[in-house]
């Protein structure tokens, strides 16, 4: 994607929330574009800190990068999309 | 590949278990077991009216279709289908089929059971309670496992 300028910014990091995370936040999707790959722990942390209303999930958190359940050492890049689980009640 | 053994289904429409069934029927299978997960009514002392449920839905299909590789892996059986109804989902109907062919009933029992063990623990699907009083609370039950193999 290009800017007004005609610059170049690649697409960002596609944030995805569910259920109960989807209420507390009204929204299902954010755009995060990273000034740089980052761990999945730091993009959280900074997920709860920009909304706090989410921060009491944090520690029950697992997240999705790409459809594949991931440590929150993983690396994540712009253009990925880092879905945040709650614990699943399926079935 | 398994794909031909397997059928996953996800979405709103009421579940059809006779499409379950029709579906892992096979000419070398001695049995088929088929669970359903329907919606309590009563819990204790709290009255269910419907329960809510909600998905990320690609990847529930996957990881449906992960399940059952699995199930075909690791048990003798024939053919697994897996759906699951998304949306609203009345007191004493179902939300999840799950059915499975074998040349022998244990097999099919066993493959049977574990999927829906690890549907509940793996799956990117969430259920909310909606109570006959007015309260709603969406159910937290278990956190997906990491496999170890998929990551860096």
């Amino acid at each position: 994607m290009t800017n007004m300028t005609g610059a170049h910014i690649p697409n960002p990091l596609v944030i995805r929330f569910f259920s109960v995370l989807r209420e507390r936040l009204g929204q299902s999707e954010i755009l995060v574009p990273l000034d740089q790959p980052e761990r999945v722990a730091q993009v959280l942390d900074r997920l709860v800190g920009r909304y706090p209303e989410l921060a009491a999930y944090r520690t029950s958190m697992r997240a999705a990068v790409n459809m594949e359940y991931v440590d929150e050492s993983f690396t994540v890049f712009n253009g990925d999309e880092l879905a945040v689980i709650t614990p699943v009640s399926g079935g | 590949m398994n794909a031909e053994s397997i059928r996953i289904r996800i979405g709103s429409n009421p579940l059809d278990v006779a499409e379950a069934v029709a579906f892992v029927t096979d000419e070398r299978g001695g049995g088929i077991s088929v669970f359903l997960g329907t919606t309590r009514r009563v819990t204790g002392d709290r009255e269910t009216l419907e329960l809510e449920y909600d998905a990320y839905p690609e990847m529930a299909a996957s990881e449906m279709r992960n399940l059952a590789d699995r199930a075909l892996e690791e048990h003798a059986v024939l053919r697994v289908y897996v759906a699951h109804r998304l949306g609203i989902v009345p007191a004493g109907e179902a939300s999840v089929v799950i059915a499975v062919s074998a040349p022998h009933r244990g097999e099919a029992f066993a493959a049977c059971r574990s999927l829906i063990d690890r549907l509940k623990t793996q799956v990117p699907i969430w259920k909310k309670e909606i109570y006959a009083d007015g309260n709603e609370e969406w159910v937290q039950g278990a956190l997906p496992e990491v496999r170890r193999d998929e990551t860096e």
